[in-house]
């Protein structure tokens, strides 16, 4: 199963999803604008949709493709989760601190 | 993976943690600067660091391995940049394999960690600066091409472990 970042990896994806990110087109649009045959296009599209970057909209006439963003998000919680790293560090920091103070405190209370 | 953040996060480079201790500066800059002491607090609740090898200098590095439940563990390396005693260190995070090697399509992160003493009490401040979002994705890029999206779920496993 191909994951959303190895859809990126792939340079035709990513102008895929930078003319989506514009606004919802066609895949005649996006064959005249990147130059590629429809059947390519198409091919990579079913790649985007698979890994969730991309969905299709069907209305009276045409099938839109739009960009879904959510995946991405992910990097997100990845950076968020080194964020709490930190956040828990600081807790032990505090509690060590704390710690080592009672401890030299008790060493020279002569009782 | 787990709860995810405004997708705008990933333009904002830094994030900044602060928060003030309850012990003077020269101890907090102690702890932060020997292996005795690191290997007290820095990995996460409930994990230990029974690697802690210090070089705490400028040029000088740091490696430790962050001990987990399940035997899960995590290494990493830091690269002192700048140590200005008792107010300032900057490193390069990074993160590696049992080797040494720096994991593949992971990011490097410059962390600045600053010490200011108000009436005995100490607050640190940590910045974590990331690369920029378009570095990011090159080197989760970088990563794939290598095979090592495992390791990257790996990472993420930790990290919502983490937040459990």
């Amino acid at each position: 199963m191909i994951t959303a970042y190895e859809a990126l990896a792939e340079p035709t994806r990513r102008r895929i999803l930078d003319l989506l990110l514009e606004h919802p087109r066609t895949v005649n649009e996006l064959t005249e604008l990147l130059g590629m045959s429809q059947p390519g296009i198409s091919k990579h599209l079913r790649v985007l949709r698979e890994v969730g970057l991309v969905q299709a909209r069907q209305d009276a006439q045409r099938r839109w493709y739009e960009l879904r963003p959510e995946p991405l998000a992910e990097i997100d919680a990845w950076l968020g989760g080194y964020r709490h790293l930190w956040e828990q560090r600081f807790n032990r920091l505090e509690q060590y601190l704390n710690d080592l103070q009672e401890k030299e405190q008790t060493d020279h209370d002569p009782d | 993976m787990t709860q995810t953040n405004q997708p705008t996060a990933t333009s904002e480079r830094e994030f900044v943690l602060s928060r003030t201790f309850n012990a003077p500066r020269d101890l907090v800059w102690q702890a932060w600067s020997s292996a005795e002491h690191l290997k007290q607090w820095w990995g996460p609740t409930g994990w230990t660091l029974p690697v802690c090898r210090i070089d705490f200098r400028v040029g000088g590095t740091w490696v430790y391995c962050m001990k987990g439940p399940e035997d899960m563990e995590a290494w990493g390396k830091a690269y002192y940049r700048e140590l200005v005693r008792p107010e300032k260190i900057v490193y390069l995070d990074t993160f590696i394999d049992a080797d040494e090697k720096q994991i593949e399509g992971t990011p490097e992160i410059l962390i600045t960690v600053e010490f200011a003493e108000v009436d005995g009490k100490t607050t640190l401040t940590s910045r974590a600066l990331f690369p920029s979002a378009e570095d990011l994705k090159a080197t989760i890029e970088m990563g794939m091409e290598h095979g090592m999206n495992e390791t990257w779920d790996r990472l993420a496993e930790l990290l919502a472990d983490l937040q459990a």
